[in-house]
This record gives C-alpha cells, sequence and structure tokens, in this order.
C-alpha cells in the first residue's frame, strides 16, 4: 500500500494513511510470468466489500495498480485482498485510514 | 336456582373432583373423628374462623386481629391437649378405616364376660367399680390407675375386686378385651341431687360420665345392686338380659335398626355439610372478584437440538397479564407460573417462535388476558471455532513528516469461538483504537480485541490482548507523492 505511483514505482509505501492524502493505491509486481494472466484487487473497508477491480498480467513481469479515493467516512481499518483469476488468494495488504 | 348458575358455568372436570374429593376428605375426617372432643373443638375453630372473616369484611381491625389470635392459639392447644385422643382414633385404626367404612363402637369387647362378672361380683356383694371407655379419651381425667393390660375373664375380674385386694379399692377399666389399669380414681361428682344411698363409687361413676362419653357400671358393696351410669342416665339393672342390652348398645351394636336408621341419617346430614362446605370454600376461591395481575415471567426454552446453541433471543422473559378471583390471584407464587417454548422446529439463524396458551403453565383457576410480546425472535447457530488474523485499529493522526511503514502483531492469528451463521462473515477480528499522537519512532503497544458482535467469545485460555509491534520512518525530502495512474 503506498501514498501514489510515481514512475511505475510506489511512493512512501505505509500502513497509515491520513484521509488528507485523499487518494491512496495498491501496488502489485509480478515477475516469471507464463502467459496473460488476470488479477483481483477486492477492497474491504472493516469486513464490507468497498470495489473489485481486474487487472490484467503480462509475461515476463508486469506491474500494476489500483486507487481509491477517499472520503471522510473511509476512515478505519482496511484490507486489499489480491486473488488470482479463480479467486485464490494471493496476498492480503492491512492498512488503516485516519484523521 | 337462577342466581346460582353464572357461578357454576364454566365449570370444569376438575372442578367436579377438586369439591368431591376434599368433601370427601372433609367427611372422612368427621367419621373418624366423630363423637370426640377434637371434632367439637374443630367446629368451634370453624365459627371462629367464620366471624374472623365476617370482622375482615366489616373491616374491624382489632377484631379480625384478635381472631386470627385466637384461631392460631386454639389450633395449637387442640393438638397439644388433644394429642391422646388423636393418637387413639389414628392409631387404633387400618389403613383401609381411614378410606372406607364406618367404625362401629368397640364391638370386640366381650359383652358376656363383662355380664358375668358383675353377676357374680353382685351376687357376692363385692363392690366393684367399672369403665367402659368410648371415644373420648379419660386419660385427662383419671388419675393413678395402676397399668395391667391383662386379659379381661370373669376370674381376672373376681380377684380384682376380692376383699382386701390391693387394687380393689378404686375403678376398674375394661378397654376391648383387656383390663387396661386397676385402681384408677375418678373425679366426684359435685351433683347434691343423687339419692341418699349413693356412695363413693357412684358418685365417683356420675362424675367421670359427666366429663367423658364412658359407661360405668358400679355394683353396690351393702344391697348387690347393679347400677349402670352413661352421660345423665343412671340405670338400674334388675337382671343380666338388661345388662347385656345397655353394654352391647354401648359398645355399638345396635341392635334397634332405630339406632341404625339414626347413624345413617346423622351421616347423611354430616356428607351433606361436608359437600355445601367445600362447594362454598370452591366458590369463594374460584368465583370471587375478577382481578387483574401482570407478572414478568423468565422464559425457559426446551427441546433445541443438542447441538445448537441460543445466541440470541429478543427478550429473556415477558409480560403476561392474569385474571382470576382475588383469593387465587393473590395466592400466585411466581415459580407457579412459567412460559416454556419449543425449539424442536427450530432451524440455525433466526425463528420467529410464537408464545402460545399451550406454551404458558398457570396455576389452577388463572386466566391468560394477554402476553408481551407475542413471539420471540430466537437465534440459534451450531458452535464453531475460526482462526482469524487480527488488524490493528489505529485512530488519530501521526505526525507530519512520519510514516507508519510497517506493523507487526503478536500473536497475528486468534482463535474465535461462535455460531458458525456469525463468524461466516467474519474474516478480521480488530484490536481496541490505538492513537497515533505522541508516536515518533518505533515501538510496541498491547491492546485488547474487540470482538464484534458480542456473542463471539475467545476460545478457553486465550489471552484477550495483543503486541502491536510498528515501524515508523521519516517522510524522505521532496517525494510528493503525486499520482500516476493508468
Amino acid at each position: 500500500m503506498c501514498e501514489s505511483i510515481q514512475q511505475y514505482e510506489p511512493v512512501n509505501p505505509a500502513v497509515v494513511f491520513s484521509i488528507a492524502r485523499s487518494r491512496i493505491s495498491c501496488f502489485t509486481e509480478f515477475d516469471r510470468i507464463p502467459e496473460k494472466t488476470y488479477i483481483h484487487h477486492k477492497w474491504y473497508r472493516r469486513d464490507s466489500l468497498i470495489t473489485v477491480k481486474r487487472l490484467t498480467i503480462n509475461p515476463p513481469r508486469w506491474s500494476s495498480f489500483t486507487s481509491v479515493q477517499l472520503r471522510d467516512a473511509d476512515k478505519g481499518p482496511w484490507r486489499v485482498e489480491i486473488t488470482d483469476d479463480n479467486d485464490n488468494p494471493l496476498r492480503t495488504l492491512r492498512f488503516s485510514i485516519t484523521e | 336456582m337462577g342466581p346460582l348458575i353464572p357461578f357454576f358455568s364454566g365449570l370444569r372436570w376438575q372442578d367436579i373432583v377438586d369439591i368431591l374429593l376434599n368433601s370427601f376428605i372433609l367427611f372422612r375426617l368427621y367419621v373418624l373423628f366423630r363423637g370426640t372432643n377434637v371434632i367439637r373443638m374443630i367446629m368451634a375453630i370453624a365459627m371462629l374462623w367464620i366471624l374472623e372473616r365476617m370482622a375482615v369484611n366489616m373491616g374491624l381491625i382489632v377484631t379480625s386481629w384478635a381472631m386470627q389470635g385466637i384461631i392460631a392459639a386454639a389450633a395449637l392447644i387442640v393438638i397439644i391437649v388433644f394429642r391422646n385422643e388423636i393418637a387413639s382414633v389414628l392409631q387404633t385404626r387400618n389403613v383401609k378405616s381411614f378410606f372406607w367404612g364406618f367404625p362401629r363402637r368397640q364391638i370386640q369387647t366381650p359383652v358376656e364376660i363383662i355380664v358375668e362378672s358383675v353377676y357374680e361380683l353382685a351376687s357376692r356383694k363385692l363392690g366393684a367399680l367399672i369403665v367402659l371407655p368410648l371415644k373420648k379419651g379419660i386419660e385427662s381425667v383419671v388419675q393413678s390407675g395402676i397399668p395391667l393390660q391383662g386379659k379381661l375373664s370373669r376370674e381376672m375380674v373376681l380377684s380384682i375386686f376380692w376383699h382386701g385386694t390391693p387394687a380393689h379399692d378404686g375403678a376398674t377399666i375394661i378397654q376391648g378385651d383387656k383390663i387396661s389399669e386397676v385402681a384408677a380414681i375418678l373425679p366426684l361428682s359435685k351433683r347434691g341431687d343423687l339419692p341418699s344411698y349413693f356412695g363413693t363409687r357412684h358418685r365417683a361413676a356420675v362424675g367421670l360420665v359427666e366429663k367423658t362419653d364412658a359407661l360405668v357400671i358400679v355394683v353396690s358393696e351393702e344391697r348387690g345392686q347393679v347400677t349402670v351410669f352413661k352421660d345423665e342416665s343412671i340405670i338400674n339393672i334388675n337382671d343380666n338380659i338388661e345388662l347385656d342390652q345397655v353394654l352391647r348398645e354401648h359398645a355399638g351394636a345396635l341392635s334397634a335398626s332405630g339406632g341404625l336408621k339414626r347413624q345413617t341419617v346423622e351421616l347423611s346430614i354430616a356428607a351433606m355439610i361436608c359437600l355445601a362446605g367445600i362447594t362454598g370454600i370452591w366458590l369463594s376461591f374460584a368465583r370471587g372478584l375478577e382481578t387483574l395481575m401482570t407478572l414478568e415471567v423468565p422464559v425457559e426454552f426446551m427441546n433445541r437440538e443438542p447441538k445448537m446453541e441460543i445466541f440470541a433471543a429478543s427478550a429473556s422473559s415477558v409480560k403476561l397479564q392474569l385474571s382470576g378471583s382475588g383469593t387465587l390471584i393473590k395466592s400466585v407464587r411466581p415459580d407457579q407460573v412459567k412460559v416454556k417454548l419449543n425449539l424442536a422446529n427450530a432451524v440455525a439463524g433466526s425463528n420467529q417462535v410464537a408464545i402460545t396458551r399451550d406454551s404458558i403453565a398457570l396455576p389452577p383457576g388463572i386466566q391468560l388476558k394477554r402476553v408481551d410480546p407475542q413471539a420471540l425472535e430466537v437465534t440459534l447457530d451450531l458452535p464453531v471455532e475460526k482462526t482469524l488474523p487480527v488488524q490493528p485499529d489505529w485512530t488519530g493522526k501521526l505526525a507530519d513528516g512520519l510514516i507508519l511503514e510497517d506493523v507487526r502483531m503478536v500473536p497475528d492469528k486468534v482463535k474465535v469461538v461462535g455460531g458458525s451463521l456469525v463468524l461466516k462473515d467474519i474474516q478480521t477480528i480488530y484490536t481496541g483504537k490505538i492513537p497515533l499522537e505522541g508516536i515518533t519512532i518505533g515501538g510496541t503497544t498491547t491492546v485488547g480485541v474487540i470482538l464484534q458482535p458480542s456473542l463471539l467469545k475467545l476460545e478457553d485460555g486465550t489471552r484477550n490482548r495483543v503486541d502491536v509491534v510498528y515501524k515508523v520512518s521519516r517522510r524522505p525530502a521532496g517525494v510528493s507523492g503525486n499520482d500516476m495512474t493508468y
């Protein structure tokens, strides 16, 4: 999880983000990809699913990210579940949105 | 008859059984104790009770209190003073006689032996005083008797009253076929109208029959005359046949059909009075002024599937509005009213369980007017365990120029126990709020976990607190964090 993406790299990775940032991103990087595939970024606030985004991953190495716009009501603990195209979990990233 | 119809309307078969059973019990008590002082005292207490109720209804406060005290004291006195009489009534009868039959009066007394003995005593001019008790106890009246408990025989009676024997002076008491006591001292009558030829024996006989229902036979030492004393009667016996007849009547062998008829009439009247009395009491209890009361009763759940647990109920108690006669309503105890909900058909999840009349147990004579609420929402579930990750719940504002770049939980997972339906949608356990203010460098803090909903609990023995190990770094200079999206 990071504050932004610059030059295809995550900027200021962290686990706590201020609502003042107005936007946060989930950056994922894959290598040794045999063939074109898809992954999902599932954004949850507490245990409520907020949004799901489908991303394309191309061989041999690929980076991609998703972002969400923050509102005042979004404060609290969040997580992003990264799953493959068959909904198998690959990684879960946990963070908080605060003042 | 018309005005009685409303009283008896809605009479259940249980009410009829109730009245008949209690009438029978009252009648049997009368049969067992009739003729004794106990029954008279009980009747007197019943009269006092009626007076006490009247005093209460008329608002005579002190009188009603006094009556209550007198009744309580009288009941105690009856038991203490008449304990021997009560014991003799209860001990001399078998179990069957408590429930059926009408006890005859000591018909096993060998009348022939007594008649022969008395004839022999009279012919020999041996003075004698013989007591045949009936139902009233004579223990409180007779003094200083020598217990004998010997088998009754003509020879034994002659020996007792033979001149110069130690026991010849005093009364001999015959109970059944036994001589129970000899040389007993009877109370002397103070009557002034007795014939002048009556001696001490006669006066003692009169004294005893004034106070008991015993029959006393006196054999005059001077004249050889036999006299029988019974209640207020003084019968001069002229021959054995007459004595035999008097003794048999006393013993209960009612030769005359009139005696049997009289007894039948007496018992019939007693039975009717018992029935009327119990019916009156029943009506006063069950058909008094209708009174309402509201009772909050805890709900009991039964017949749930053993594997499932009740995780929630919309209420743990219900309000019941009850009605009945004032007497019955006042006597209702909370433990007599039960609300039992049958969960045999309940499934995992939320169930609407109606509170029907069948699920409410009430004391007899009490009616249900209203139930609030009329249904409960009961949540049943299978208890399961689930291991869930723990996530910190940060709050506040981190100082400018700092980044909280990493956090680690120790332990990072906890085992939670709860209903399967509840746990199905829970993926994370969160900590309590962790303030960011004051954090400048990395460190560790300890915080409790929040189990939401409250039906969840940690596995037994699991610590409710976790350590939060965090790492803080300075924000790099010149990195703005502007977005680049695709």
